[in-house]
């Protein structure tokens, strides 16, 4: 039933421009974060990771989770327009899954996002010149990015699910995400959803910030905290609130 | 008098919305992330606190300021969108005073948020005790490049909201000129010129030396750029022109 | 008589304002149940509630022989179509794309399509997107996606909204048809007439409550059918009639009978006749449904 969902999900989003903002918009980090890169060689001498740094801070602190949220706003206005939240809610298919497709569809275009912002990454070093490619650590970060990043799109997939409004989700995004970089700061990011990507993707500095077993553990658990809670209430919602078109 | 009426109605759409919301948010918000940044840590901080404010409230705003337009913007505009009300206000209004209508409200909260975030660094220096002397002239440059600036981007947001019926391309162009203006700031200037976004900082009029030896900033003040805003100023209008021409051609 | 759908004492509360007030709904199987009420009588939302959209605040629905719950509401949104409000559905997708989804949720064949499209004669727009549809083409669109899957329970909220007199002909006569094929349908109106040429059973709602529910035979006999006559002398028809004790009424340049068995009628034309008075015309008149809202309510409702 829920590969039924995600089919008709997929369908929703034929003719829809979507898919051009997460290709282009990383797109922006990336030149820049090497123009950075290139200008100040002579501060930023870790080859890879010193460009992985340039390239992510932006993207990973700031711009994922607005960018996400994009995307979930859409979805959740193909509901709130035109009556069909009665469609949505009255189809012989559970509640649960109803929501989970709509997960699982933006965290695919979580993962893609990632593995295009790998690529370009990856090009922006040969570009750059420097030698080899990245080690795999990089590649474990961007995993575990991957999974901050759907605890967030989890969050944002409920807010807009609950605001009736395109933009105003979107910019808690930007608003949460600046807040988390403050977190961060005081060292209280496993406390808030959007400073995990940050720590996830270890974008700020060459050190993996989470090197020890007791920082990797409550990432984890934050993570997954976060995303239980999101998706939790999100289902609550559903069940228990009356439907408006 | 009908562009006063007109204006009413506008008003009236916006009952139980609570506009006034978002700038109050984002001015909460700047003031949290200047309380923290420029919370001094050594002497030397309090002696040129208000130097320093004035130097990072231009790149907070370039962050924050694109995206705030592109909601601000979407909370105004969609709602006849989503309504499919344009038909319908086309028989009553002149499609000019409609679109003027629309930029002047969201101009008054941009008004709002631009006086708004100017007075941050006052706010930041009374509770900090900041020890160096406020110069009201920065007050005044602050607010009115934050104002000039977010009304040109106003115009490019609302004609995108206006023609785009999913909302989206706002949004994306909203968000990607955040990026850019932050971006900007590493740019050379003649490259940073090319992007309408980076003028919130290409109007900054502080500027800060960093020694690397003994970790200490020193800030001073330019010449703020008068004749550059003038121009831009005359931008915004023309900008404003094409951008309603635009919409106004679209048929409904 | 088995019942497709029924609700006990079905109540629901906004603001401690009961909008449906201990309804009893009784819809039998094989039937086209008109629902009937003014805008605002509660219609929609006893829609929603039997789909489960809207929780009761009290009562029970039975439907399709199992009581709604929230664990078998899929089975029976499964054998249900049903269209609420207004119609649903994706602006930028074409109306082949729109049931497409559907078929995928409803895990229908796609060739479900081509048929419902032909019902509501609607296969040459199919490509076209929906949001340039008119409002009559979205009307039809929704009824074809609350078709597909042949469902046996059919909800359909004033389905005739924004057709044209053809397409609400068309509709109408598909609905009368359904019953046929198995299906009941239960389709909500505020027009008293578009009931009257489709419906077999009604229920009507005023202000939350149940004021009648009965099938349209026995609404039609609370419109005692009145005897109309036209004679070559109308005033000295009646005055003749009147005095033999029969009970007659005068209105407008003419007289009339309320409620008569037919030996009366026959009676009163054989009177006339001996009495060199033509009888051009005697007419049975039905009260209007409008009369007879107006005598269930004791009051005047705009409808």
């Amino acid at each position: 039933m829920l590969l039924r969902c995600i089919q008709a999900e997929n369908m929703k989003f034929k003719h829809s421009v979507i898919y051009l903002a997460f290709i282009a918009i990383p797109i922006i980090p990336a030149i820049m974060g090497t123009f950075n890169y290139l200008q100040n060689l002579e501060l930023l001498k870790s080859g890879w990771y010193s460009l992985w740094t340039q390239i992510t801070l932006f993207y990973a602190s700031f711009f994922y989770a607005p960018l996400i949220g994009i995307y979930c706003s859409y979805t959740w206005r193909l509901e709130h327009t035109h009556n069909n939240w009665n469609h949505f809610m009255s189809m012989p298919v559970s509640i649960f899954d109803s929501y989970l497709a709509k997960l699982v569809c933006i965290m695919k275009v979580t993962v893609f996002t990632q593995i295009w912002v790998s690529i370009l990454f990856f090009i922006s070093g040969k570009l750059a010149g420097l030698p080899g490619i990245f080690s795999p650590e990089i590649i474990f970060w961007l995993i575990r990015g991957t999974l901050a990043a759907i605890a967030i799109a989890s969050l944002q997939l409920l807010l807009s699910m609950l605001i009736r409004n395109f933009a105003i989700p979107i910019g808690i995004a930007l608003f949460g995400s600046i807040a988390g970089m403050l977190m961060n700061n005081a060292d209280l990011g496993n406390f808030w959803p959007y400073s995990l990507m940050l720590l996830g993707m270890n974008s700020n500095q060459n050190e993996d910030v989470l090197a020890s077993f007791s920082a990797t553990a409550s990432f984890f658990v934050s993570v997954g905290v976060f995303f239980v809670l999101f998706l939790g209430i999100a289902i609550w919602q559903l069940r228990t609130r009356d439907v408006r078109a | 008098m009908k562009m006063f009426t007109a204006l009413r109605a506008e008003q009236m759409k916006h009952r139980h919305r609570f506009l006034l919301f978002l700038p109050v948010a984002l001015l909460f918000f700047e003031l949290i992330w200047a309380m923290w940044s420029l919370d001094p840590k050594k002497p030397s901080d309090l002696t040129q606190g208000y130097m320093s404010a004035f130097y990072m409230l231009p790149i907070v705003n370039a962050l924050i300021y694109p995206t705030f337009l592109a909601v601000l913007t979407n909370r105004v505009c969609d709602m006849e969108i989503k309504g499919d009300t344009l038909k319908l206000l086309y028989t009553l209004e002149e499609k000019k005073t409609f679109y003027n209508c629309k930029y002047l409200m969201a101009l008054k909260y941009i008004a709002l948020a631009s006086v708004g975030t100017s007075l941050l660094p006052w706010i930041a220096g009374k509770f900090y005790g900041f020890t160096d002397p406020v110069q009201p002239h920065m007050f005044v440059q602050l607010s009115l490049a934050t104002f000039v600036v977010s009304a040109a981007l106003l115009s490019i947001q609302q004609l995108l909201s206006l023609l785009s019926s999913n909302q989206i391309l706002p949004l994306v162009v909203g968000l990607a000129g955040s990026f850019l203006s932050l971006f900007s700031m590493f740019f050379p200037p003649a490259a940073a010129r090319l992007i309408l976004w980076g003028y919130y900082g290409l109007f900054g009029f502080i500027g800060m030396n960093w020694d690397r030896a003994t970790r200490i900033s020193t800030y001073y003040e330019v010449d703020f750029n008068w004749t550059g805003l003038l121009l831009f100023a005359a931008f915004s209008i023309v900008l404003y022109f094409i951008c309603r021409t635009i919409v106004l051609r679209k048929e409904v | 008589m088995n019942h497709m759908i029924t609700t006990n004492a079905l109540t629901k509360e906004y603001d401690h304002k009961k909008v449906v007030n201990a309804l009893d709904l009784r819809v039998p199987e094989g039937s086209v149940y008109g629902f009937l009420g003014p805008n605002g009588a509660g219609k929609s939302t006893t829609l929603k509630m039997l789909l489960g959209l809207v929780k009761p605040t009290g009562g029970q629905i039975h439907i399709l022989g199992k009581t709604l719950s929230p664990a078998n509401r899929l089975d029976i949104l499964q054998q249900t179509g049903s269209l609420i409000e207004a119609p649903a559905y994706y602006g930028h997708l074409s109306g082949k794309e729109n049931l497409q989804i559907i078929c995928k949720l409803k895990n229908v064949p796609e060739k479900e399509i081509l048929r419902v499209m032909h019902l509501v004669r609607m296969e040459k727009q199919m490509e076209k997107k929906v949001k340039n549809y008119s409002l009559g083409m979205k009307q039809r669109l929704a009824i074809a996606a609350a078709l597909l899957g042949n469902p046996r329970l059919l909800l359909l909220d004033e389905p005739t909204n924004g057709l044209d007199p053809a397409g609400i002909q068309e509709i109408r006569e598909l609905i009368c048809g359904l019953p046929e094929h198995g299906i009941t349908v239960l389709v909500s109106s505020h027009l008293l007439s578009e009931i009257d040429q489709m419906a077999t059973d009604v229920g009507i709602i005023d202000k939350g409550q149940l004021i009648f529910q009965d099938s349209l035979m026995i609404l039609h006999e609370h419109s005692r059918s009145r005897i109309l006559f036209r004679t070559s002398d109308n005033a000295a028809a009646f005055r003749l009639l009147n005095s033999s004790g029969m009970a007659v009424k005068w209105d407008n340049d003419s007289f009339y009978m309320d409620n008569v068995s037919d030996d009366k009628i026959m009676e009163a034309v054989r009177r006339c006749v001996e009495n060199q008075i033509g009888v051009f015309r005697v007419t049975e008149q039905q009260k209007s449904l409008e009369d007879i809202f107006l005598s269930l309510t004791g009051k005047q409702v705009s409808l």
